[in-house]
Parts: C-alpha cells; structure tokens; sequence
C-alpha cells in the first residue's frame, strides 16, 4: 500500500516542478468558461429559441458545472502509456514489484489532488464570486459525488483503453485526436446533450461518453425522480465494468504481443 | 522566383519522407477531418436549436468564422509548424542549423516543410464558405468584393504575425508552448472567441480582442461592415489593413530583434 502512495506523491510532485503550466492550465479553464458562459448566454437572449427541452438557467448550471467537473475528470495518462509502449520502457516498468495499472492510478489520483487545489478550488471560488446562480441541486449532492467519482473510474479506463492500443498500432495520436473530438461533441463537455437532434441523441445512449460528463452533470444539476437518479448511476457502473473487462483484455493481450527490441 | 523552385524541391523531398509512413499519414489526415468535421456538427447542433445568436443568423455566423478559418488555414500552412518548432530549435541549439544556409533562416523553415494537416480544415472552410454565400446572396458589388479580398489578405497578415511573434518569443523565454496553446488551442484557446460575433462578450474581452490581441479583425469586423451589421467601436471597423501592417511590422521587428540576442546553446 505504501509504495502506492510514494506514487500519488510521484504524480503531485510532477505538477508542482512547473506552476507555471499548472497556471496556464487554471487560466485557460477560466477563458473556456468565460467563452461558453458568453455564447450560450447570447443564444438564449436572441429570442430565436426553437423546439428546446432545455431553458436558459438549467442550460447555464449545466455548461458551468461541467466546465467546473471537467478539471477534476480530465486524465492524460494516455500519452505516457504511449510512450513507454513506443520506447520500451515498458518492459521496466513490468519487472518492477507493483501493478503497472495500479501505478498508473496512483499517479493519476496524485495529478487530480494537484488539479483539485490548483484548479478547481480557484475555479469554483471564481463562479461563485461572478455568477449568482444557484449552481447544485442540493438535496442530490451525494449522489453527484457517486456518480462523479464513477465517471472518474469510466474517463480513467477509457483513457487506459485507448493507451494500450499502442502495442498494436505503435502511433495512437490520430486515434487519439480523432475520438477526443467525437468525446468532446457526445460527453456532453461543451453541447448539453439534452440538445442534439433524435438520431444523434439515439446514437449517444449507446456510447460511453455520456456517461463522463452527461450523466453526472445532470444529477448534479437537475432534480430529477429517485428512480431516473439510480437508472443513471446504472447506466454509469454498466460502463464500468464493461470498460474493466474490456481494459483487462487488451492488456492481456497485449502484453503477450509485447516484442521489446534491445535493452 | 528562385524561392518557389526551392519550395517546390523541399514540398517533393518532405512528402517523400512521409510517404514512407503512408498508413501514419493516412492516418492523420482522416484524423484532421474528422476532428473539424465534429466542430461543424457541433455548429450544427447548436444552430438546430437556436435561430440567431446577438442578431446574427446562422448564415452569417457561418460565413464569418468560415472567411476566419480561411484564413488561418492559409496562414498555419505556412507558418504554424515553423513557429512551434522554434522553442525546440532553441533550447537544443539546433537553430545554428539554419543560420549557417545560405537563405534567410525564417524563409528556410517555412519552405522546408509542408503541412498537409492543415489541407482538411482549409477543405471544410472552403465548402462551408461557399455555402454559406450561396445562402447569404450578398450583393457583390465591385468595392465589396475589393473590401473583402483586401480584409482576406489582411486577416492572413494578422495570423500569421500573431504566429511569428510567439515564435520569436522563444529567443527570449525558451518555452512558447504554454503562450501558443493559450491562444490557438482548439478547445481552450482565445482564437476560438472569433468564431462568434464579439458583441456577445464583455466589454474588456471586445477591447482585448480588438487591441491587443487583433483576432476581431479577422474576421469579425470585415464580414460585420459586409452585411451592414451594428458593430461596437464601429470607427475601428474598416481598419483590417492598417491594423495588418502595424502587427505585420511589429512581428517583423520582433523576429529579427530575437535573431540578433539568440545565442547558441549547445556545442
């Protein structure tokens, strides 16, 4: 257990050794949120609202608070796993006494406790000095939390998925580039999916993104029925384990396809 | 002249080293398009639910950020990579390299290279810019089409020196790469404040926008005399081309102010 926490350590102090990154990271969340607060705050006082299910201020709550989760969520783990694949390195990490994936999560939990600090705290201190909005819906706080901490588990296995396909495809920044982008339009970051049209809509449910920021944002924000509440932290541990699996697998495999030259 | 030759042999001898990875570059071309491709369904989810955005219709959003994009397409074909590089260039002492040939080191980094990355993009805003025209049915009198051509041109002059000059920042600060991806970050960056008509922001963000960081002429203020829309500070609107030449100069100087202090760093 401790060499684990000696890694959560490794993964704060591997922020704290450049604040000024850490600085650009907080200052360029405040510029998105900012950009987002401003559109969507223009589209609804154009008056040319069509057929939406959605009205100003729940719209409003939910780009703010998942701007504000995405701090928290966000993992980039899947460029280190990349690298190690692609050097090699892997092979070091693999004799080593510890769980590669379990190292892995201790970093990464050491990285969200520098962000938590660093950017959010600052962040959510920010939204409350600036916007008078009732952001959280109260009484549904605790399973906010649940079901954050799921779509921390979901958005930590996807990004270890998508790591591992480097032991087949060596180069993964197009694969990469090309599923943050379909991420960043169906999680429901920046579009609240509540607003896509039908067929998207019916595509989404049957994808992981949603439940990264969708789900959670919305039990956060809206009140909703008991039962829609456990139907969505559902959906959310379904997803789970299926990534689980589906992460064990892959490293499995690839592990035994792992052909390491030199060294 | 001789320059367009040299191109030519560079773009012939990069492109051949790529193809010899033609599944990579395959790869990061279907990756470009999509990853613009998705930025216009985003529009387009977002216009499927709103008609207008601070009076502008989605036509004419549409056309501006497209006109923008154009623009910028043109301008990080040329110069986007070089100016990433540099930091790098830099920090290692690698740029000695390029003192030693016989053209100018700045002409030499941009026409070594050829950023096809760049091809998707400028193919969506090409597309998108038609369209939205051939919707819009502007009246495209003779001073109109002059107007816009010259704001073109000066929207490509003010990327690209917004570009240089955070390259050159690196003679000075050696790491750029928080500065760049502040501004032109594809989520996050403030390049992205220009995809929208600037009315909609604060009155702070509209005078950085305007005068300091000059994004609002690229697109915003040109397309807003275009179609005859309010525009706050309206007596700075139809100053595209001398706010191009003033950072154009301001780029220039700055490069060549950073080429003089740059000291090599390694061996």
């Amino acid at each position: 257990m401790k060499k684990y926490i000696d890694y959560i350590r490794i993964g704060m102090k591997e922020h704290l050794v450049y604040p000024s990154a850490v600085c650009a990271k907080l200052f360029s969340k405040i510029i998105y949120l900012y950009l987002q607060f401003c559109i969507w705050s223009a589209l609804f006082s154009s008056g040319s609202i069509k057929n939406l299910a959605i009205n100003k201020t729940d719209t409003l709550r939910y780009i703010v608070v998942a701007t504000i989760v995405s701090t928290v969520i966000e993992c980039n783990i899947i460029e280190k796993i990349n690298a190690q694949i692609q050097s090699g390195n892997i092979a070091t990490e693999l004799i080593r006494p510890i769980g590669f994936k379990r190292m892995l999560f201790s970093r990464h939990l050491g990285d969200t406790a520098i962000k938590i600090i660093c950017c959010l705290l600052p962040l959510i201190g920010l939204v409350k000095a600036s916007v008078s909005l009732q952001l959280l819906c109260i009484e549904q706080i605790g399973f906010g939390i649940i079901s954050i901490l799921l779509a921390y588990g979901i958005q930590f296995l996807y990004s270890i998925i998508i790591g591992l396909l480097a032991f087949w495809l060596i180069v993964t920044w197009p694969i990469n580039m090309f599923l943050s982008a379909i991420y960043k339009l169906l999680s429901g970051v920046w579009i609240p999916v509540t607003m896509f049209p039908e067929i998207l809509y019916r595509i989404n449910l049957f994808l992981p993104f949603r439940a990264i920021y969708s789900i959670p944002v919305s039990v956060l924000t809206n009140s909703m029925k008991m039962n829609v509440i456990w139907q969505s932290i559902g959906v959310q541990i379904i997803w789970l384990v299926i990534l689980y699996i589906l992460m064990q697998f892959l490293w499995h495999e690839g592990r035994n396809k792992l052909v390491v030259q030199g060294g | 002249m001789k320059y367009i030759k040299l191109y030519l042999r560079f773009v012939i001898v990069y492109m051949k080293g790529k193809l010899e990875y033609h599944f990579a570059l395959l790869l990061e071309l279907i990756a470009n398009t999509i990853q613009i491709g998705i930025y216009f369904a985003g529009f387009w989810v977002i216009f499927y639910n709103f008609e207008n955005i601070a009076g502008w219709s989605k036509y004419e959003v549409l056309f501006m950020f497209t006109t923008s994009w154009l623009a910028y397409s043109f301008s990080c074909f040329f110069f986007w990579s070089p100016m990433r590089d540099i930091g790098e260039l830099v920090r290692t002492g690698k740029f000695d390299l390029y003192l030693t040939r016989p053209i100018s080191p700045f002409v030499y980094m941009v026409i070594q290279q050829f950023q096809y990355t760049f091809l998707p993009r400028l193919f969506f805003s090409v597309v998108f810019w038609v369209y939205s025209m051939k919707k819009l049915q502007i009246d495209w009198t003779w001073e109109r089409v002059v107007f816009y051509f010259v704001s073109l041109l000066a929207a490509f002059v003010i990327f690209s020196s917004i570009t240089v000059i955070t390259g050159a920042m690196s003679f000075w600060t050696i790491k750029n790469e928080e500065i760049v991806s502040l501004l032109t970050d594809n989520n996050y960056g403030l390049k992205n404040f220009c995809d929208y008509p600037i009315q909609i922001y604060g009155e702070g963000m509209q005078a950085l926008l305007t005068f300091v960081i000059p994004y609002a002429f690229t697109a915003y203020y040109p397309v807003a005399m275009l179609l005859g829309k309010d525009v706050p500070n309206s007596y700075v609107g139809n100053l595209s081309p001398v706010i191009a030449l003033v950072i154009g100069i301001i780029s220039y100087s700055l490069w060549h102010i950073g080429l003089k202090r740059y000291n090599s760093t390694g061996a």
